[in-house]
């Protein structure tokens, strides 16, 4: 079975404004799709519809032949999506909120997987601090340390590195070239370049019409 | 032999045969009305029961409030109609019907205000069937003030429909809480409302009233459909050829 | 899942408070207001208790899933396979948090309003029944109106009509704990299927509006 991200002929507005129409291209396992745009051009809505959130207008998006909308659970089980906010209660901690994050994915509550995965973005000794207390840049990779719980075919990212320093940066890529290494995909938005991956799996896709 | 019924669910074929309609529509409308009200006023008895010559409000009075009901019926069908298609067109149907439904609510309380005043010697009583009257005008103007609070048009129209479609389950629950607050003992209606015991020609200038509203009610929805569909789509290079041609 | 709203519902125990309080404020005036001697007050009290429980469950329902859809985390709820029980325990511990310490200070508030025995326990099992229904079409509402500028006064018109069976039938189960005490249990009865109605398909129509919402 591929796990192949098809999209079809998309059509995308905002506020009476067409953003873009008939939008198609593929993501293959492990292939990275890197969608370039000015600001405006419809990233985020373009990514917010392949995880099912917005509605196109036209055109089709589809995972494994099968319509990728929110009511196809084996799509939204496959596909992890950080977007431009966190997803982060501010009053609860790193722990808890992560913990709440397996119970969405269906996964068993496992503290270990918890702290492996802060371990593994470098933030378990603020697993018990408010992230109201914690900087941008930590917020963000406890958002990303979603990305580490259980398994995911597709990442789907909305500007990842935002606030991240350069360590951090560097820390992620390696581990999306992971992912790409285990047959995953992603497809994202980014106004950083990527430098440690090769450029051999990064599919770019243009959003600014002429 | 094939039919297209999509056809005219796009915005600009429909518009294109919707002005004929507004003209029938408007013209029967009118026509209805003149030979209603004419029966209404001069072929009927001047007493019915105990009552004089104002009962006559109720050829206004009785099709406005079945019009109000029918309304919010059609209103629901097309607001389902546009979550199960997502067809554009029947969502801009349910939101040009709002303000008619809206509207007939309000005619058929305020000439009952008249009615009762000079019938009852009160202006409101809270009797059952007024207050659903003025609960269904609540839920009128509960999703026309959704509809419009919301800028993005694609949410707006989803989010009324689906406001409309809870509206509609909870109706009966609603209607039959205050038709019987009391379980054991239903509260007795207006009075019985039985078509048989009424005057014959008094029913068919009724009913003449009721064909009349519901023509206008046809027309006038045409209508507000015509500019929501012009101002939905200005885009189009159809609505935008209408406009110059108009100009 | 339940868990997680309370515990962020308690560490903010202000809402908590203060729609607690907005109900007895809103009750407590209304005696003083009238000004009537403590005689009418027991044929007042089914309908204004009921009416302040209302009030005071839509004053903080406008923020029931308005935090979610600001920091994203309603993204996350609406592509899990649990949208249904987030919801229902969001319904829950709105209620937990407003319906049920209201539910519980109404003897108190019968009291004062010079209701007794039957009477009392009356209006605290209608408000026990009756509450968490207000709570799960409440969400509805809440749902439709998430993300909008004007969302607070716009529920308070789309849920106050929907919520007038509750209001009739809670508020006659007092009044006939006064005048024929035979009939209370048809009315506790008739809150019951509303609330076992409500609680089934309400939180349907809530997640499916969070999504037209969170579009």
């Amino acid at each position: 079975m591929s796990k192949q991200l098809t999209i079809q002929g998309l059509q995308c507005e905002r506020g009476e404004r067409v953003l873009f129409s008939d939008l198609s291209f593929t993501v293959e396992p492990g292939q990275l799709c890197h969608l370039n745009g000015a600001n405006g051009s419809g990233k985020t809505t373009l990514l917010r519809t392949i995880a099912g959130y917005t509605l196109p207008y036209a055109g089709t998006v589809s995972w494994n032949e099968k319509p990728a909308t929110l009511s196809n659970s084996s799509y939204t089980q496959a596909y992890r999506y950080v977007g431009h906010q966190n997803g982060l209660k501010k009053s609860l901690n790193a722990r808890e909120n992560l913990e709440f994050f397996q119970q969405l994915y269906g996964l068993n509550a496992s503290s270990d997987s918890v702290t492996s995965a802060l371990e593994t973005l470098k933030i378990n000794d603020k697993s018990q601090l408010s992230i109201r207390d914690l900087s941008q840049g930590q917020q963000r990779k406890i958002a990303l340390a979603r990305l580490l719980l259980g398994s995911s075919d597709l990442w789907i990212l909305d500007e990842p590195f935002t606030s991240l320093d350069l360590a951090s940066r560097n820390l992620i890529e390696n581990l999306m070239q992971q992912h790409l290494h285990q047959e995953g995909s992603i497809i994202l938005t980014t106004h950083h370049p990527l430098v440690n991956i090769p450029s051999g799996s990064i599919h770019v896709i243009e959003l600014d019409r002429e | 032999m094939s039919f297209n019924w999509f056809k005219y669910s796009s915005p600009a074929s429909f518009y294109g045969i919707s002005h004929s309609i507004i003209k029938a529509a408007s013209g029967i409308a009118i026509i209805l009305c003149i030979v209603g009200l004419y029966w209404g006023f001069a072929k009927t008895p001047d007493i019915l029961t105990d009552q004089k010559e104002y009962y006559r409000i109720l050829f206004i009075h009785v099709p406005a409030a079945w019009m109000s009901m029918w309304l919010y019926v059609t209103l629901v069908f097309w607001a389902v109609t546009g979550l199960i298609f997502n067809t554009r067109l029947s969502y801009m149907m349910a939101a040009a019907t709002a303000p008619t439904g809206a509207l007939f609510a309000f005619l058929t309380i305020w000439t009952g205000a008249f009615w009762g005043k000079t019938s009852w010697g009160v202006w409101w009583d809270w009797d059952p069937r007024m207050t659903s009257m003025l609960i269904l005008l609540f839920i009128y103007i509960g999703y026309i003030a959704l509809q419009n609070s919301i800028a993005d048009t694609r949410r707006a129209d989803r989010a009324s429909a689906l406001l409309a479609l809870v509206g509609v389950i909870c109706i009966p629950v609603i209607y039959l809480s205050i038709n019987c607050p009391d379980p054991y003992q239903c509260a007795a209606l207006h009075q019985q409302s039985s078509l048989k015991q009424i005057e014959k020609n008094i029913l068919i200038a009724m009913f003449i009233m009721l064909f009349a509203t519901w023509a206008y009610s046809f027309a006038i929805i045409t209508h507000r459909l015509r500019s929501i569909i012009l101002e939905r789509e200005k885009r189009t290079q159809w609505a935008q050829d209408i406009v110059r041609d108009k100009a | 899942m339940l868990k997680r709203d309370l515990l962020l519902a308690v560490r903010n125990y202000n809402d908590v408070l203060i729609g607690l309080f907005f109900f007895i404020v809103v009750v407590a005036l209304i005696p003083i207001s009238l000004n009537e001697s403590t005689q009418i007050l027991p044929r007042l009290a089914p309908g204004l208790v009921w009416i302040a429980a209302l009030l005071s469950s839509i004053l903080s329902l406008a923020r029931l899933f308005e935090e979610d859809h600001a920091d994203g985390s309603l993204d996350l709820i609406l592509s899990s396979g649990s949208v249904y029980q987030c919801v229902l325990a969001k319904v829950a511990a709105h209620w937990l948090v407003t319906g049920l310490p209201l539910t519980l200070i109404s003897p108190l508030i019968g009291l004062a309003y010079n209701l007794h025995g039957e009477q009392l326990s009356t209006l605290f099992m209608s408000l026990l029944v009756g509450t968490p229904v207000l709570s799960c079409i409440g969400a509805i509402g809440a749902a439709l109106t998430t993300g909008l500028r004007s969302g607070s006064s716009i529920i308070a018109l789309i849920v106050l009509p929907l919520n007038i069976p509750v209001m009739v039938y809670g508020a006659a189960a007092v009044r006939s704990s006064i005048n024929s005490p035979d009939n209370v249990m048809t009315y506790l009865l008739l809150l019951t299927a509303m609330l076992i109605i409500a609680v089934v398909f309400a939180p349907i129509a809530t997640a499916a509006a969070l999504k037209i919402s969170n579009d």
